[in-house]
């Protein structure tokens, strides 16, 4: 063949790579996007929800023996036990600094995501679990137009689509959706009119850690280990600001967006992929601080 | 009212400057101390590690507890004024004592040039900037060979008018660290209490209102921000001196930022004395959990009793915590520092009299007469 047609194919791989990748950053950021847009609080501790929900993941796939069952119960039980924890820290210890000044939030927070680390540690013991072996169901690609798409990306992705669309259809179409995007769009207002905010507060909070667990289960076959969620916040704060705090649709484009930025910088820049990433993070804030779908009217 | 008088009893005992000299000199005689009892290289590298980190907590909390922004990137000053130090000696073969000034002036405009920057947002987008820049600088370096990589660069102690500093007769870094300290100190007690330290906790307290009162805010925490990273280029100088090894993963990683954040919470945010306290509290938890807990815990403990020894950060975090929600003014504030100085201390500078006749609240800290 000729060159440029390997070209091609290398660059539809990184795509798909940067696009598989893209979503587990969605997984994160729309959490992040949600509970930033209702509670205006920015959770340094979300990326510890997404790496407690692999290492619960982890342990329901032992327990029940691994393989695809384990596998898919893993992504049941998982996120749900970790939005229970979210819930119940929302409850206890982010509800006392709603009213205070933000540097008390973010640095509870990250107080928090520290505290979530090294808890792990101390249960599961801080060396990496190791990667378990993956289900003979994801071994083998599709072959789509000359490009071969390995099945446990493709999972990923469109797992991520539903993840996406499912959040969308409740946020648009349920009475608490729309009680929690009236909260996004002015908390005291909505309070006001007699709707009962704080509930909606615990639920997106629960919502978001169980969505970031989701994607915490799917690292598994990735790799997981204890600092895995100091290193996914950093993209992950990367993605809402590029998307705009607070918007939805901004986080799921900038997600995807940020995650083939990030393949193809580490093919192709000659310099690493965290370097171009906070360089566009920086980039935004500076020239467009609202993001890419942002209305909020930013500070200055 | 009860509260503030036990607290005015403190404060007056603190107050009294022989309380401070007793102090330092006490500090001073440590390290004779622990040659005595045959721990001398051990405990006093850890004494220096913790002067070292005070220094960086004490430039932190010029700019988070004074102008009221959190920078998530105040590491990287740390790091540019450890790399600087390390750069000139090793690459360009500049002594200690003209590389060490340099590197702090050129952290100072360096962290102008960052200012410049973030100070264009506030709040969570300043805080998301600054961990930016260092983010950026972290990953950069990490995959620079010039400058090492991961591994970082590695340098020989320093030699100062022929006085060999030597990191296993730790002496020298001792005093060196100290009178940093002691510097450090006083520089920022004077900044702090100066008109220009003034303005900033107005900018802390409402920046509006001192922007309408016709002060050039920018200007100001600017200047703020470059004094503060030109201090934690103090604290990086020590660092590549002592440590002789500067890599990205203990210099540039956020997590050192992080530990600052812990050292001037827990320490006493927006007082003078807060930091170093923090900072010797921090490092010392961390010796005391990782190095003597283990002594008691008995060979064939259970594996989740084995483990609490080395994670000290738990408790660090889980105390980090409970300072940000229950106990703001952290372990300064509990010994009687304030970092709102009261009304009567202001009325009685300006009417010039001597002590008012019963002050309310103390004054910032410190030992002043």
């Amino acid at each position: 063949m000729t060159p440029l047609s390997v070209g091609l194919g290398d660059l539809a791989t990184t795509f798909v790579n940067g696009v598989s990748y893209g979503m587990i950053l969605v997984l994160v950021a729309l959490g992040l996007s949600l509970v930033f847009g209702l509670m205006g609080v920015l959770n340094f501790a979300h990326g510890a929800l997404f790496m407690l929900g692999g290492y619960i993941g982890l342990a329901v796939m032992e327990l029940t023996g691994g393989g695809i069952t384990g596998f898919v119960l893993a992504l049941i039980i998982a996120p749900l036990v970790v939005a229970a924890i979210g819930a119940g820290l929302e409850r206890t210890v982010y509800k006392p600094l709603y009213d205070t000044e933000p540097i008390y939030q973010l640095l509870l927070t990250f107080g928090l995501a520290v505290v979530i680390e090294e808890a792990v540690k101390y249960i599961w013991g801080a060396a990496p679990p190791g990667v378990p072996p993956r289900p003979a169901v994801f071994d083998g690609a599709v072959v789509f137009m000359g490009i071969s798409l390995p099945y446990y990306r493709v999972f990923t992705i469109l797992l991520g689509a539903a993840v996406v669309a499912g959040t969308a259809l409740f946020l648009s179409r349920t009475r608490f959706g729309l009680i929690v995007r009236a909260g996004v769009y002015n908390t005291d207002r909505t309070a006001t009119l007699g709707l009962n905010v704080e509930r909606a507060f615990t639920a997106v909070f629960g919502l978001g850690a169980f969505i970031a667990a989701l994607g915490g289960v799917v690292y598994i076959y990735r790799a997981i280990e204890p600092s895995v969620g100091a290193s996914i916040i950093l993209p992950a704060f990367i993605v809402v600001i590029v998307g705009g705090l607070g918007s939805f649709w901004g986080s799921v484009i900038a997600g995807l967006l940020i995650g083939i930025i990030w393949q193809f910088a580490a093919v192709y820049a000659p310099v690493p992929a965290g370097t171009v990433i906070f360089l566009v993070m920086i980039a935004v804030l500076l020239l467009r601080p609202q993001g890419i779908l942002g209305e909020a009217e930013v500070e200055v | 009212m009860s509260y503030f008088e036990r607290s005015n009893e403190l404060f007056e005992s603190v107050k009294t400057p022989y309380i401070g000299a007793t102090l330092l000199a006490l500090v001073a005689a440590f390290p004779l101390v622990a040659n005595a009892i045959g721990g001398l290289p051990f405990l006093t590298s850890i004494a220096i590690e913790m002067m070292i980190f005070a220094v960086f907590a004490m430039s932190f909390n010029l700019l988070v507890g004074y102008t009221g922004y959190v920078s998530f990137g105040h590491t990287v000053f740390l790091g540019s004024g450890a790399y600087m130090t390390a750069i000139l000696m090793k690459k360009f073969s500049v002594p200690f004592i003209a590389a060490a000034p340099a590197a702090v002036v050129g952290t100072g405009l360096f962290a102008l040039v960052v200012g410049g920057i973030a100070f264009r947002r506030s709040g969570v987008y300043f805080a998301m900037i600054t961990l930016g820049v260092a983010q950026v600088f972290y990953t950069l370096f990490q995959s620079w060979n010039y400058v090492g990589g991961d591994t970082g660069i590695i340098i020989d102690p320093p030699v100062v008018f022929g006085y060999e500093f030597n990191p296993f007769e730790p002496m020298g870094y001792y005093y060196l660290a100290l009178a940093t300290v002691v510097v450090t100190y006083l520089f920022t007690r004077y900044l702090v209490r100066s008109p220009f330290g003034h303005v900033l906790q107005a900018i802390r307290e409402n920046e509006e209102r001192a922007r309408a009162v016709g002060y050039s805010v920018r200007t100001f925490k600017l200047a703020a921000f470059s004094v503060s990273g030109g201090l934690a280029a103090v604290a990086g100088v020590l660092y590549a001196a002592y440590f002789t090894q500067v890599a990205p993963g203990s210099t540039l990683y956020w997590t050192t930022t992080g530990d600052g954040l812990f050292m001037i919470l827990i320490g006493g945010m927006g007082t003078l004395v807060g930091p170093i306290i923090g900072s010797v509290f921090v490092i010392g938890t961390q010796y005391a959990l990782s190095t003597y807990l283990v002594d008691f815990i008995p060979e064939g403990a259970p594996t989740l009793i084995a483990r609490l020894p080395e994670r000290w950060p738990l408790l660090l975090g889980l105390l980090f915590m409970l300072t940000v929600l229950r106990f703001r003014s952290g372990i300064a504030g509990g010994l009687g520092f304030s970092r709102v100085r009261s009304i009567d201390d202001v009325l009685a500078r300006v009417s010039g009299s001597a002590e008012p006749d019963e002050p309310a609240v103390k004054s910032d800290g410190g030992d002043e007469k």
